[in-house]
């Protein structure tokens, strides 16, 4: 014989619940203006004082465009908010703005058009990468060129000074660079030269410029 | 009506049973609207049809939209009604400004009737107050 399919029932869901966490005894008294729905002291440890509105095995509130009507309202019960149902009951013309808004607020935590709402949340991305990648760039100018072990051998002035000898040597570059820039005639170098050179000029330079 | 049924079409209300039929009994039989006597409705039966209007795919009419704001009055719920007019406005999606404007004078009279105010004097045409998303948190 097949086995009955019996739909869960709300004790069966909630036990679960009041095993974990103890019991707070909920409103018993129902305030002046609200209804009492029913159920609603089993479920208080699970949504608070606030009125289930509609369906749902365990109610928990969401905004969302799917489900823009949840199972229970978002503010819990209280006495101003009695007093303002009491209002609703009557005619609507009377209400004013401010009580549509707080009676809105009341069941609702956002309009549909704030779900909808950009949230901005790409300039935070650019920006933290932007400051992670300035980091990068200091630590690696900064402190990866600091240490001398990490310094290129071909930028001491013993490399560059045996380098210029032997390009000089060699007259490369005769029409536009370096050996244009060298008179062999007097063995130093033309005055225009004078814009590469340190203060210090450095030795192979002035051997250069002293050889006959 | 007779002919398109013989063709073997039919209307989207007559498609299947809606699970937002009501626990009263039956008006009379006729049309969509007759059959299901939304004013009557409940609240929980309300939500559950605004619920399904919001995942079908199109703009409840004018007729309907009137009678579930009857039921509103009727149930004593207020912010249901605004909530119930945001939904219709947003399933216009990329027609919305052809579709509401046509909409608010179909129910322009109803609402003054009932003492609902519009969208626009609430202010919820556009977003009023701001929340941090969770998954940016």
């Amino acid at each position: 014989k097949q086995p009955i399919w019996v739909a869960p029932s709300r004790n069966i869901a909630l036990t679960s619940v009041n095993r974990d966490a103890p019991a707070t005894t909920g409103s018993k008294a129902v305030l002046p203006g609200h209804e009492y729905y029913p159920g609603k002291e089993e479920y208080s440890p699970v949504i608070g004082h606030r009125e289930i509105v509609g369906h749902g095995e365990i109610p928990y509130y969401t905004d969302s465009f799917t489900v823009p009507c949840p199972a229970i309202r978002f503010r819990e019960v209280d006495e101003a908010l009695g007093k303002l149902r009491e209002k609703e009951k009557g005619d609507w013309k009377l209400l004013s703005l401010e009580d549509k808004k707080t009676l809105y607020r009341a069941s609702f935590n956002s309009t549909l058009e704030e779900v909808r709402a950009p949230s901005g949340d790409w300039k935070r991305c650019i920006g933290d990468n932007a400051i992670l990648m300035a980091l990068m760039f200091l630590g690696v100018s900064v402190i990866g060129f600091a240490d001398p072990q990490y310094e290129p051998k071909t930028v001491t002035n013993e490399w560059v000074d045996a380098q210029t000898e032997y390009l000089i040597k060699r007259r490369v570059q005769p029409v536009d660079g370096i050996a244009s820039w060298y008179d062999y005639e007097n063995n130093k170098f033309k005055p225009t030269w004078s814009i590469f050179t340190t203060k210090e000029t450095s030795k192979s330079v002035k051997t250069l410029s002293e050889k006959e | 009506m007779f002919k398109a049924a013989a063709a073997g079409l039919r209307p989207y209300s007559e498609t299947g049973p809606r699970p937002h039929t009501s626990l009263y009994p039956v008006v009379s039989e006729g049309t969509w609207l007759e059959k299901n006597n939304y004013a009557q409705f409940d609240g929980w039966e309300l939500r559950q049809l605004i619920n399904f209007v919001a995942a079908d795919d199109g703009v409840p009419e004018p007729e309907i939209i009137i009678e579930v704001l009857k039921g509103c009055r009727n149930n004593n719920d207020y912010a249901l009604a605004t909530r119930f007019l945001e939904v219709v406005r947003l399933k216009g999606g990329n027609k919305m400004s052809e579709t509401w404007p046509y909409i608010m004078q179909e129910i322009g009279p109803t609402m003054q009737e009932l003492g609902i105010s519009t969208l626009k004097e609430m202010g919820y045409e556009e977003p009023e107050l701001w929340l941090e998303n969770v998954d940016d948190m």
